[in-house]
């Protein structure tokens, strides 16, 4: 970057600095015999260094008491739960820590409450905390902290957690909440999961983002934005301690991440799909499992304005188009090709969870079925090879956003997909803010997976779902979903199953009208220093998270 | 024994076949060329690919072109505009003089206190970038320097000898600055516009190397060296070499060209 900032300045400095490079690059190029091997050979002599006593290996190793990790971009926000992202997928917080938790096979188990009970009417839930909880200053969790946390979330507009549903919420005493909702909610457990408890003495958003305090495993020692995290264990911490003493958490980006890795500088390094195929001398690379789906949303609706925007789209209106395409498609060929093959093709929305339908995947790259459904529905080829119908192209462009670069990929193996079949897709990158704006009618890439069936579920397929940029709406659809939040038991997992595929209509499996054409769940990819052990096998399928996920149990990691 | 003047003649052919080429190429290949092959990823430079080709299949060969194509595109836009404001104010600077001229000077000062890269990051940002804001900001922020010579030279044919003796003969101004201004300035303003050139397509590079120009996925140079920076440490190194490499040939061309051009304009060393 800076080379280029400098050539920018001045003639003089410019050439300096271009021969610099044109000489550098001539050098790599003229120092290893094929460019296959440049990777193969820098671990190395990366390793030899550092066994020249810069950095601490084997011998050290077990002593080891700190930890230098990149897990992921630096949160926009700040590490405050009630404001920002940070914390609310149920899975990591560092800092805080819930009433309840999910455990590896997602089920809810006590966290801060030792047990909750439902009224008969499901109205009313009453959550009562373990003896003893302290937040890491050392004051007392009280039952109005987590009052205080649920009312804060409720009525700031700026929580990630939807409690609109919430009537109130009591302290009955020190130890026992009492929350009343408006109407009954089968998620509302789920999401006294997911939401972090902060103490209500001194909290001010502001300040809290940058200096985070509650009940969870680790403090803070600094935090530098742009720069690092440094973190140390919670002395009154109720779970497993960790045994560092010191983590730091850098903020840097993957390409500076990966050199790092190399030059044995970091024991986690979240690595792209681009780079999980490399090798580094002293890391092992562990590929976790995620029900990160990645999918684009296909409008189901001519275009149309909508509260002052154009929103719908010709060709993807037509059903016959959206069947075509999901069914006619090679989303292993997508995953080969857009994520370097770390990521497993799904062509439904929701797997590994046990509301999701299993009934909803189907078989894809039918080539010829799809091409005669194209035929059947009257789209016939231009002399370009793509298709027209009644005057109208099949051409429509997508996005995936420049700041996870994956999804533009995956737009761009996409559209080469569609090619086969006669449908023009025009793939760019645009922000996040221009791609999620123009989603109602330029389809973009959706990264979702949530550990709350009504999350993932409500938004996408519901009518009045907060990111069905399909406007995708089937009455049948809402009511399952109406039944499924106001159910018990068992009944719930199942009314979410009917509702993306009942046997007869829903959003998804083959016959189903495709408002959203899925493609694949990526996997999580660290470098991991091979004597660290982040006990992989105890942490549950990852959410959403942008690489953060793999921090849940960081409390438990250990030297082997 | 090849003398400056042949020199830069043979320069200036090379550099006008290289930058048509490379226009209208670029302008009328197929986009199917420099579209995505996924099945090609990542190969090293052959026959096949010249250049190489990158994550997503592009043929970084045919890539370059058209990347160029849009470069000398944004240059050509760039260098006429900054050249016809610096013309324009540097004259009317120097020949009204008074408040004109010190607003003028003001308006100079203004720009070249702020750094260049920075006003350009700030113009093209303020467009919402795309190649929109990318023309407007290198247009707009390339006159000043320029603008200044111009301004001098103006002032020093103004106060010559034979513009006094024209005015006492009667002559108008509007003569006078046809028969005389003009054509003492042209030669100064030609070598500005051509060393305007080369600049204005290393910052077009530059300002979408650094994200706030042309997007990502359209083959822009500076699209190409800042996608190529992901793949530098695992030894993709073509991705960034030859792009550049192409890039800082035709830049030094050009500067080589608007220094022979000055040279043999300036009489002192126009037989060297």
């Amino acid at each position: 970057m800076s080379n280029i900032k400098n050539a920018s300045l001045s003639r003089r400095s410019f050439v300096s600095v271009a021969s610099a490079a044109c000489g550098l690059a001539l050098a790599s190029t003229v120092g290893c015999s094929s460019p296959n091997n440049t990777t193969d050979e820098k671990p190395k002599e990366d390793g030899a260094k550092a066994a020249q006593g810069d950095a601490p290996q084997t011998n050290e190793a077990k002593n080891k008491d700190s930890l230098t990790i990149y897990v992921g971009e630096e949160p926009e926000d700040g590490f405050d739960p009630l404001s920002s992202y940070w914390g609310t997928n149920g899975a990591y917080a560092l800092f805080q820590s819930r009433l309840l938790a999910f455990d590896k096979d997602l089920k809810i188990v006590p966290d801060l409450a030792e047990k909750f009970e439902k009224s008969e009417d499901g109205l009313t839930y009453t959550y009562t905390l373990k003896d003893g909880l302290k937040f890491s200053d050392g004051s007392d969790v009280t039952a109005d902290d987590v009052v205080f946390s649920y009312l804060t979330i409720r009525d700031n507009g700026a929580g990630h957690i939807d409690f609109q549903l919430l009537e109130d919420a009591k302290a009955l005493d020190p130890k026992t909440i009492e929350f009343k909702l408006k109407q009954k909610d089968s998620s509302f457990v789920a999401r006294t999961a997911k939401l972090c408890i902060v103490p209500k003495a001194g909290y001010d958003p502001q300040q809290y983002r940058v200096k985070p305090m509650g009940s969870g495993p680790f403090k803070l020692v600094q935090y530098e934005p742009g720069q690092q995290l440094i973190i140390e264990p919670n002395e009154y911490y109720y779970g497993t301690k960790s045994p560092f003493k010191r983590i730091t958490l850098l903020f840097i980006n993957g390409e500076t991440a990966l050199a790092h890795a190399q030059a044995g500088e970091l024991d986690v390094a979240m690595v792209q799909p681009e780079y999980a195929k490399e090798h580094v001398e002293g890391m092992k690379l562990e590929t976790l499992p995620t029900i990160d789906t990645r999918g684009f949303n296909l409008p189901t609706i001519k275009p149309q304005e909508i509260d002052g925007k154009t929103r719908g789209n010709d060709v993807t209106v037509d059903p016959a188009i959206r069947k075509a395409l999901s069914i006619g498609i090679n989303r292993q060929e997508i995953v080969d090709h857009a994520l370097n093959g770390i990521g497993t093709p799904h062509s439904a929305l929701l797997h590994s969870v046990p509301w999701a339908n299993p009934e909803s995947e189907f078989k894809d790259d039918r080539l010829d079925e799809a091409k005669k459904i194209l035929d059947d529905a009257g789209w016939v080829a231009g002399s370009d090879g793509i298709r027209v119908k009644d005057g109208l192209k099949a051409e429509f462009t997508i996005t995936g956003t420049a700041d996870d670069i994956q999804r533009y990929n995956l737009a761009v193996a996409l559209s080469e997909q569609a090619k086969k079949l006669g449908i023009s897709i025009i793939a760019k990158s645009a922000a996040w803010k221009e791609c999620r704006g123009n989603a109602g009618a330029e389809p973009t890439c959706w990264g979702t997976g949530d550990y709350d069936p009504s999350a993932d579920l409500m938004g996408y397929y519901h009518s009045t779902g907060a990111i069905n940029e399909s406007r995708y709406s089937n009455p049948k659809v809402d009511d399952y979903a109406k039944q499924a939040l106001e159910a018990d038991g068992d009944e719930i997992n199942k009314l979410w199953q009917k509702m993306q595929w009942d046997g007869t209509t829903g959003p998804e499996s083959e016959n189903g009208e495709h408002p959203y054409i899925w493609l694949a769940t990526i996997d999580h990819t660290y470098f991991v220093n091979e004597n660290l052990d982040i006990c992989a096998e105890n942490q549950p399928v990852h959410p959403h998270g942008h690489g953060w996920p793999v921090i849940c149990n960081i409390n438990e990691w250990k030297m082997k | 024994m090849i003398n400056m003047r042949t020199k830069t003649l043979i320069l200036l052919s090379v550099l006008l076949v290289l930058l048509l080429g490379f226009l209208f190429i670029g302008i009328s290949m197929d986009p199917e060329l420099y579209g995505s092959h996924m099945v090609n990823r990542l190969k090293a430079p052959s026959f096949e690919h010249f250049f190489g080709t990158d994550y997503l299949g592009h043929d970084m060969f045919f890539r370059t072109i058209r990347g160029m194509a849009f470069s000398i595109i944004i240059g050509l836009c760039a260098c006429t505009i900054s050249g016809l404001i610096a013309i324009a104010l540097g004259t009317l600077s120097a020949v009204c003089g008074g408040i004109v001229d010190r607003v003028v000077l003001w308006a100079v000062d203004l720009a070249m206190s702020i750094p260049h890269l920075v006003l350009l990051i700030l113009i093209s940002f303020a467009l919402g970038g795309g190649v929109k804001g990318v023309m407007i900001a290198v247009a707009l922020t390339h006159w000043p320097s320029l603008t200044r010579v111009i301004r001098a030279e103006v002032l020093r044919i103004k106060t010559s000898q034979f513009v006094k003796q024209s005015k006492q003969f009667g002559k108008s101004n509007a003569w006078i600055a046809f028969h005389h201004v003009v054509p003492h300035i042209l030669p100064q303003a030609i070598v500005g516009i051509v060393l305007l050139f080369p600049h204005a397509i290393l910052h077009e590079s530059a300002l979408t190397f650094l994200g706030f120009g042309l997007p990502l996925d359209s083959p822009a140079i500076g699209a190409i060296l800042s996608d190529a920076m992901k793949f530098i440490t695992t030894g993709q190194w073509w991705l960034a070499f030859f792009p550049g490499l192409i890039l800082i040939i035709l830049v030094l061309m050009l500067f080589s060209l608007g220094d022979n051009i000055k040279r043999l304009l300036n009489p002192q060393t126009a037989q060297e």
